[in-house]
């Protein structure tokens, strides 16, 4: 297990020397704080308009869960969406362009220590994007007093959705050669995902149903509105495990393809 | 046709110990395509193995094959006696690879690097240290190791690529053109170090140069189109090229021709210049060793000033041209 250390440790290390981990951090950071500001102003011009007047009848009750942290959320898991797939496009695809896959195959290390090494590596800092999103929640803390329950339900589901994305983004990384590829890959198919789910939802039945389902922004949603349906629960390790699993396929497959 | 039937191949030369890369029958089809076709060979500990062959000829595939990032269509690799595929994090302790132009982690420094590498190969504690110790000496790496190695030259950046190698001293190393992109005192440093370490490893040398295989190989492999067509010392293949070689002859003297009383065959002379009574002569033709020998022999007799001598290609290189080509052709008249 320490080689997988080893690799994880070098990979976050990697992120942290980088342009590109700078940039990934930045425009998480940007966007993930002006949704949240932005938010924060909504509910400040809602919670005016909420102020009862004499005369005037009784305005609605302003819900933070509903106007701030739910939506604060969704935007979150909708960026990573666009963020993830910079953060595992380096995972496989570029080490066989730049022939480095080939030495760390000639090192005495075993595939599912090479996957597992690029995945948590990929995943520390995925965690390290999120905690951006902790800071933000401890800013609302010390403003106000979030439903805590339902905001650490929240956060753990991002997490959880975070490591599945990963876990898809290292898989698609391992049957590509070359980043921009690789990102490319990743990206498209995780906006198809979140558009197909998005068309198919409202009323669709059977198989419609199933591929609706099957998008993590999605399942994330139901987990974050405290929808705790098993299945849902269910879904994020089964994914990562899943895409693990074929993680490990892929890099048998460039054993075979070369 | 040309080709070697690996159980008459020569065998390694004496001196040389186990056998620590064994691959037998290995066949890689992509396609239609067979890039390595029925590839066997032996390299053992003490001997210095040259893999030679033009570009496409399989050596690439071969050598990935050979540690394991590839599974041939047919064949099996035996390192240190174990099976690379079956056995492969047990066996590869034993193995150091250089791929061709070795890509660091730039953001990484040197030592940090060789750290990581160490670890990932098993070493720990104070093993690890002192492998680390022993390849910074033993590289010349002590002026770079605090440095990135993306600031590093490209003589820095092999060397490197050597070290990670070496660091768990393994018994055996597979270079893949470890000279190329280096200047000369850095190919003759590199070559140093090769030859240092012929009697404790077997090594697996990917070269382009003849030159090098010349001077550092005990038997060279020349494959040609996947197959192996060669597998001698360099000095044995030298000499099958040196039958005939384009000889070009310049001399200066007085007399009316350099070759007159020389059965000269194919050679031809023509009067280049002339200053008075001594002129400037152009020798030239396809000539054997003993043609060689003869011409050299008579013009010291008869007084003829060497001005130059050249011939159009070396002995190795012929012999190269020769396999490679032949080898070609005849894959082109058998499909």
């Amino acid at each position: 297990m320490r080689e997988v250390w080893f690799l994880a440790g070098r990979e976050v290390k990697s992120f942290l020397r980088t342009p590109l981990g700078y940039a990934i951090l930045s425009v998480y950071a940007l966007v993930s704080g002006l949704v949240f500001v932005t938010l924060l102003f909504i509910l400040r011009q809602q919670l005016l308009q909420a102020t009862p007047t004499a005369g005037a009848p009784r305005p609605p009750v302003v819900s933070l869960q509903l106007s701030l942290v739910a939506p604060y959320f969704y935007n979150v898991a909708s960026l990573l969406l666009f963020v993830l797939p910079f953060v595992t496009m380096r995972a496989f695809a570029e080490e066989r362009r730049s022939r480095r896959l080939e030495m760390l195959v000639s090192y005495p290390l075993r595939a599912w220590q090479l996957v597992l090494g690029k995945f948590l590596g990929a995943c520390g800092f995925a965690l390290l994007l999120l905690s951006v999103t902790v800071i933000h929640l401890l800013i609302l803390a010390l403003v106000s007093a979030p439903e805590l329950t339902a905001v650490l339900g929240a956060l753990l589901g991002l997490v959880l959705y975070a490591i599945t994305l990963v876990a898809i983004g290292v898989f698609l990384s391992s049957l590509v050669v070359g980043q921009v590829e690789a990102a490319v890959l990743t990206l498209g198919l995780f906006l198809l995902g979140a558009m197909v789910s998005g068309v198919l939802r409202p009323g669709a039945a059977g198989l419609g149903r199933i591929i609706a389902n099957l998008s993590p922004l999605y399942q994330y949603q139901l987990l974050s509105a405290g929808l705790l349906a098993p299945g849902s629960l269910l879904y994020f390790p089964a994914v990562t495990v899943l895409a693990l699993a074929l993680t490990l396929r892929g890099v048998d497959l460039i054993k075979w393809r070369g | 046709m040309v080709s070697v039937d690996p159980t008459h191949a020569a065998p390694p030369p004496r001196g040389v110990g186990e056998t620590m890369l064994d691959a037998e029958h290995l066949t890689m089809d992509y396609g239609a395509v067979r890039a390595v076709d029925d590839l066997s060979f032996t390299v053992a500990r003490g001997e210095i193995v040259g893999f030679l062959g033009p570009n496409g000829a399989g050596k690439s595939t071969a050598m990935r094959i050979l540690i394991g990032y590839q599974v041939p269509t047919a064949g099996s690799v035996r390192l240190a006696g174990g099976d690379i595929f079956r056995e492969g994090p047990t066996v590869k302790r034993r193995l150091g690879y250089l791929p061709e132009n070795p890509s660091l982690y730039g953001e990484m420094r040197v030592g940090e690097y060789l750290a990581w590498a160490a670890g990932l190969k098993g070493l720990r504690g104070g093993a690890r240290e002192q492998a680390l110790a022993q390849v910074r000496e033993r590289l010349g790496l002590q002026g770079v190791w605090q440095r990135l190695t993306q600031n590093l030259s490209r003589g820095y950046r092999q060397r490197v690529g050597l070290a990670q190698c070496l660091v768990a001293d393994p018994p055996l190393l597979i270079l893949d053109e470890p000279t190329t992109g280096l200047d000369p005192n850095q190919i003759s440093d590199l070559r140093r170090l090769l030859a240092d370490w012929r009697e404790e490893k077997a090594i697996l040398l990917s070269t382009h140069i003849l030159a090098e295989a010349l001077q550092l190989c005990d038997r060279v492999l020349v494959l040609s189109r996947g197959r192996l067509v060669a597998s001698e010392s360099p000095q044995l293949l030298a000499g099958r090229g040196a039958e005939r070689m384009k000889t070009v002859v310049l001399v200066r003297g007085r007399g009316r021709d350099p070759l007159e009383g020389l059965a000269a065959g194919a050679l031809g002379a023509r009067e280049e210049s002339r200053e008075g009574a001594e002129a400037l002569w152009r020798l030239e033709g396809e000539m054997d060793r003993t043609g060689r020998l003869a011409l050299m022999t008579h013009l010291a007799a008869r007084g003829w000033d060497l001005v130059e001598w050249s011939a159009g290609l070396t002995a190795l290189e012929q012999a190269f041209r020769k396999l490679t080509l032949e080898e070609g052709l005849e894959t082109r008249r058998d499909a």
